[in-house]
C-alpha cells in the first residue's frame, strides 16, 4: 500500500473518531480533528515532494488551522445554545418563566433545554438589560456530578429586536485553567 | 490489524469521555504488543495517548476548582444579612489551598429557584498577596447551595478558550 493512501486511510480513521466522540470531549474531538489534519498535510507534503522538515512544518501549519477552525464551530454552537436561552427569556416580564431548548445541527454539543425566568431588569440609560436565572434539565449522560436540574444566572440585553448575552467573562484572576 | 487499531480508538469514544484516560493503557499495550514501522499507526496511538492525557489534567483542574466553588456557594447559602462569613478550601493535594470571606449582597427570589448574589475575598495560603474581591451567584439545587454563575457570552471568550 502506497504511505499517501495508508496517511488517507488513517486520516479517515481519525476523522471517524472525532465523530464518533460524544458531545463533550472536547479533548478527542479536539486532537483528533488536529491529527487528522497533520496527517492530512503530511500527505499532501508527500504528494508534492517535500522533504521531512517541510512535511512537519506543513502537518502542523494544517494542525492548527484545524484546531481553530474546531473552536470556531464549538463556539457558533454554543452562541446558538446562548440565543436560544435569550430569545426565550427577551420577552417575559419579572417573575415570568419560559421554555427553551436548543438542538445542535452538528453534534458538537449535547442538545439542552429547560425553563428560564427574569429576575429583575437592569436599565441604564436607553440599554435595557435583564438579570436571567435558567435551568439545564436531565443533562445527565453518565456525569453523576450534573445534578438533574441545575441552575444558573446570567444577564442579557437587547440590542435591537433581538436579546443577547450579556455576561462578560470571569476576571483572569478567577479563569485558572478552566479551559 | 488496523481493525484493531480502529476497534481501540473507538471503543473508548463511544463509552463516553469518563474511559479516555482508559485509552492510555490501550494505546500502550497495543504499540507493546504490535511490531510496526507504519508511523501512521504511531501517530495515531500518539494522538489518542495525548488527548487522554490532555482530558485527565483537565479533569483534575476542574475537580480542584470545583471543590473551591462548592465551598464558597455553601458558605453563601448559609450567610446572614450583613455578617461577613469565611469560607475554606483544603484539597486532598495540599497545594493552592485558598481561604477568605464571603458576604451576602441580596436575595434572588424566583418562581424558578432561590439564588443568592454575594461578594468573595480569596487568599491564597502562604501568599502574601493583597486580597482580591469578587462578585458571584449561587442557587438553591436540591438541598444544596451551587455556583450558579452562567459562561460569557461567546463573543467575550476570546482567546481564553
Amino acid at each position: 500500500m502506497s504511505p499517501g493512501r495508508s496517511s488517507r486511510r488513517a486520516a479517515a480513521l481519525l476523522a471517524l473518531l472525532g465523530a464518533a466522540a460524544l458531545p463533550g470531549c472536547g479533548e478527542v474531538l479536539s486532537e483528533g480533528t488536529s491529527a487528522a489534519a497533520g496527517l492530512g498535510g503530511a500527505a499532501i507534503a508527500n504528494a508534492v515532494g517535500a522533504g521531512a522538515t517541510v512535511t512537519t512544518g506543513i502537518g502542523l501549519g494544517v494542525q492548527a488551522g484545524a484546531r481553530a477552525g474546531l473552536h470556531y464551530a464549538q463556539r457558533r454552537a454554543h452562541a446558538a445554545a446562548q440565543a436560544s436561552v435569550a430569545a426565550a427569556a427577551g420577552p417575559l416580564p419579572v417573575g415570568g418563566v419560559a421554555s427553551w431548548s436548543i438542538a445542535h445541527a452538528l453534534p458538537i454539543e449535547p442538545d439542552e433545554h429547560g425553563q428560564v425566568t427574569v429576575a429583575r431588569l437592569i436599565g441604564a440609560g436607553t440599554i435595557d438589560c435583564k438579570e436571567i436565572v435558567f435551568s439545564v434539565d436531565g443533562t445527565t449522560e453518565a456525569d453523576s456530578t450534573v445534578p438533574p436540574r441545575a441552575f444558573y444566572t446570567a444577564t442579557i440585553c437587547r440590542d435591537g429586536a433581538a436579546w443577547r448575552w450579556a455576561s462578560a467573562e470571569p476576571a483572569t484572576e478567577r479563569w485558572g485553567s478552566l479551559q | 490489524m488496523r481493525r484493531a487499531l480502529l476497534a481501540a480508538l473507538l471503543l473508548p469514544a463511544l463509552a463516553g469521555c469518563e474511559a479516555v484516560s482508559d485509552l492510555t493503557g490501550a494505546a500502550a499495550g497495543l504499540a507493546a504488543g504490535t511490531v510496526t514501522s507504519n508511523p501512521v499507526i504511531g501517530y495515531g496511538i500518539g494522538v489518542a495517548t495525548r488527548a487522554a492525557t490532555q482530558s485527565a489534567i483537565n479533569w483534575a483542574q476542574r475537580v480542584r476548582q470545583r471543590g473551591e466553588q462548592d465551598a464558597i456557594a455553601e458558605v453563601i447559602g448559609a450567610l446572614p444579612p450583613d455578617e461577613p462569613r469565611p469560607w475554606r478550601i483544603a484539597h486532598t493535594i495540599p497545594i493552592g489551598d485558598s481561604s477568605g470571606e464571603a458576604r451576602l449582597v441580596r436575595e434572588i427570589a424566583t418562581p424558578l429557584a432561590t439564588c443568592r448574589e454575594a461578594i468573595f475575598s480569596v487568599e491564597e495560603d502562604g501568599a502574601d498577596g493583597p486580597r482580591q474581591w469578587f462578585l458571584t451567584t449561587a442557587c438553591r439545587q436540591g438541598g444544596r447551595w451551587k455556583w450558579a454563575a452562567a459562561e460569557p457570552a461567546v463573543a467575550r471568550w476570546g482567546s481564553l478558550h
